[in-house]
């Protein structure tokens, strides 16, 4: 799944791994609603009755769209894209790696299925992603490419169905010794669904809850990496206003 | 800037303030109000200027667009706002800027009649951080790039630098990103010029890898920065930074000390580059076999004269000032033009291979005159093109050569191969080829 890396590019690579929620909740529309046509089955995401429809703009597709321009932003900057390596596992009941580590030229386009009447096992998916980019390091390590330290940044918008007591307790380490930026992005207006979401990092979940946030909070994070990169920042406050 | 106008310098000094109040804060009633749209007046002109959109975001303040056609602004966070900043840019607008190739603050903005920030020219283009790292990349998106463009470049970058020091003032944070260049004409801008040193204004600003071994070993104990923020830098400073800046864009990025035997996160080798200011891996041939193969390519086919300038630099701690690269890369430009250079791919800004003998290739062409070819001084012409150190007492060299080859018609001293081709017309020529 990883793709090799470019031996030619010497730029120190920033690893980036979207660990994103691709649950039944992510079904929901959120947008289009005048295209909307109901199929009268019902469905259950996360355990709530929902009707099944037709049409309209889902979260996922919001998802879609804000990291296709994302991409395009990395692609714009000509140090980010020498130096941005990304890959993406999708998660519900079970986790899967959707693109292994590459540069953003080489990206697919993002199109994840929410799976009907799935769960949201984020501890699975999390460690999943950790090995995942625990493989990059150590390519990175064989070729000689330095690297600065991988971020890894959950998207979701419900309660985990697993237990993640233990997971927390592992970010939460690789935080404290600096190996790691944990960013969490809360899909969803719902305090509880945002509280829940907590703890996973050090900082507060970014709370995104339509189209215009999801945008800022992908043009912050291309902003972010290229003021690592170019050495003009290098402190990061996810709860500030981002 | 007027030509006569020189600033007083303070090379090597401690940094002391004529005026008590450097650190004092310029604070606003309505601080939230100076953002995108907010109405500022020029201080020159008294026109107003409204804040645009934002354009760039750095540790000091933000860069914003502005209703100035062909202007933008540069706005400082509240906390760098201070009064040394703005007694540091009225000094600086005390002189009119006449090189087209710095980024120069134009006029002081004011914001609720209170120093905000500056305006300055828009630099359109790329850093020249584009023009490193990704060959792949490089000639996809920059069509026309070699390294013939490279050598123009680095022209314009070091007149540019030539330009403000004959002025006294030191760049002092000079790194790739604070040089923008346009993808068409290749015609390049030095931005972030506010943080020089000028007069009593020291540059307080770094970037890691630029930083002199004399300035790092200074500041041993506490960060080089505290070390800027209370000594005025040196020129020799400068021309370190600088020297670096033209080692690392010939050679694709590369540090003068970059070790290629780390990776891991955490590691960078700028924090020992003071233990490593003697490791500069190359002599003019000799590589340490822990660099990449690409690294001693692109070293490989560089002219000799800019190897010894280098190992001079990073080796042996001469500090080569801009008249003295200016002159090596008016020659550079001049054995380009006169395709002097045999191999292809020493025109590449990224050869692959590594050259198997230095791809420049000098000679000399005497006429034969009534009284007859004076060898010795054919020779002494290529000697001095060489600009090697161990060739400096010239007449004794080039004799010692020319006796050479009078008796045979190849002579190899050193790394050089001399070669002797008569009669070519009324003239006889001398070839001097560099061997690895």
């Amino acid at each position: 799944m990883t793709n090799k890396i470019d031996l030619n590019n010497k730029a120190r690579r920033v690893p980036i791994c979207f660990c994103i929620d691709t649950s039944s909740s992510m079904g929901i529309i959120v947008d289009g609603f005048e295209t909307i046509k109901e199929t009268g089955n019902k469905i259950y995401t996360d355990q709530i009755e929902c009707k099944e429809v037709n049409g309209g703009i889902t979260l996922m597709d919001k998802v879609h769209e804000a990291i296709e321009n994302f991409y395009k932003a990395i692609l714009d900057e000509d140090i980010s894209s020498d130096s941005c390596e990304i890959a993406i596992v999708t998660f519900n009941d079970t986790p899967s790696i959707y693109e292994g580590f590459s540069s953003v030229e080489e990206k697919k386009e993002p199109k994840f299925r929410p799976i009907p009447k799935s769960n949201t096992n984020i501890s699975s998916a999390i460690s999943l992603s950790l090995s995942v980019i625990e493989e990059r390091k150590k390519e990175y390590e064989k070729n000689k490419i330095s690297y600065y330290k991988p971020w890894l940044v959950i998207f979701s918008d419900g309660h985990s169905s697993d237990d993640v007591s233990l997971i927390k307790k592992e970010l939460s380490r690789l935080e404290n010794e600096n190996l790691l930026y944990v960013c969490t992005v809360a899909l969803t207006e719902n305090e509880g669904l945002i509280n829940s979401l907590k703890g996973f990092s050090k900082n507060a979940p970014i709370k995104c809850k339509d189209q215009n946030e999801i945008k800022r909070f992908f043009d912050f994070l291309s902003k972010s990496i290229y003021l690592e990169i170019t050495g003009g920042k290098t402190d990061y406050s996810f709860d500030l206003d981002f | 800037m007027e030509s006569e106008a020189k600033f007083d310098t303070y090379y090597g000094q401690r940094v002391k303030y004529s005026f008590e109040n450097a650190e004092e804060k310029i604070s606003l009633e309505n601080e939230e109000g100076l953002t995108l749209g907010a109405r500022l007046c020029s201080q020159k002109t008294n026109e107003e200027i409204v804040i645009g959109t934002l354009i760039e975001e750095g540790g000091e303040g933000k860069i914003y667009a502005s209703n100035k056609d062909g202007y933008v602004l540069k706005i400082y966070n509240e906390n760098h706002r201070t009064v040394l900043k703005e007694k540091k840019l009225l000094k600086m607008l005390e002189m009119k800027n006449e090189s087209k190739s710095v980024c120069w603050p134009e006029d002081i903005v004011t914001y609720e009649g209170k120093f905000v920030g500056f305006l300055m020219e828009r630099a359109e283009g790329k850093s020249l951080l584009s023009l490193v790292s990704n060959p792949t990349r490089i000639n996809k998106r920059y069509l026309g790039f070699d390294r013939s463009t490279q050598v123009e470049i680095l022209i314009k970058i070091i007149s540019a630098f030539k330009y403000l020091h004959s002025k006294g003032i030191l760049v002092g944070d000079i790194s790739l990103k604070n040089i923008k260049f346009n993808p068409e004409s290749f015609d390049i801008r030095l931005v972030d010029v506010d943080s020089a040193q000028i007069g009593e204004f020291p540059c307080v600003v770094t970037t890691d890898g630029y930083d002199s071994p004399e300035a790092i070993r200074k500041s041993f104990g506490g960060s080089v920065l505290s070390f800027y923020n209370e000594n005025y830098r040196t020129m020799d400073m400068e021309n370190y930074a600088l020297s670096t800046l033209i080692y690392r864009f010939l050679m694709n990025g590369y540090k003068p000390y970059d070790y290629r035997d780390f990776g891991r996160y955490g590691y960078d080798n700028d924090d020992n580059e003071l233990s490593l200011a003697s490791s500069f891996p190359y002599g003019e041939s000799v590589y340490k076999t822990r660099y990449s193969a690409q690294e001693k390519a692109i070293w490989s086919h560089l002219p000799s004269f800019l190897k010894t300038a280098f190992v001079n630099t990073f080796k042996k701690g001469v500090r080569y000032e801009d008249e003295d690269w200016l002159r090596l890369f008016k020659r550079y430009k001049e054995l380009i033009e006169k395709n002097s250079f045999k191999d292809e791919e020493s025109l590449s800004f990224y050869p692959l291979k590594k050259a198997d003998y230095l791809s420049l290739r000098l000679e000399a062409m005497e006429p034969i005159t009534k009284r007859g070819f004076v060898m010795w001084q054919t020779v002494g012409k290529i000697l001095g093109e060489l600009d090697d150190t161990r060739f400096k007492s010239g007449g004794r060299h080039a004799r010692e050569i020319a006796d050479a080859l009078q008796k045979n018609d190849e002579y190899i001293i050193g790394r050089y191969r001399f070669k002797l081709i008569y009669n070519i017309g009324v003239s006889n020529k001398i070839t001097c080829e560099y061997v690895l």
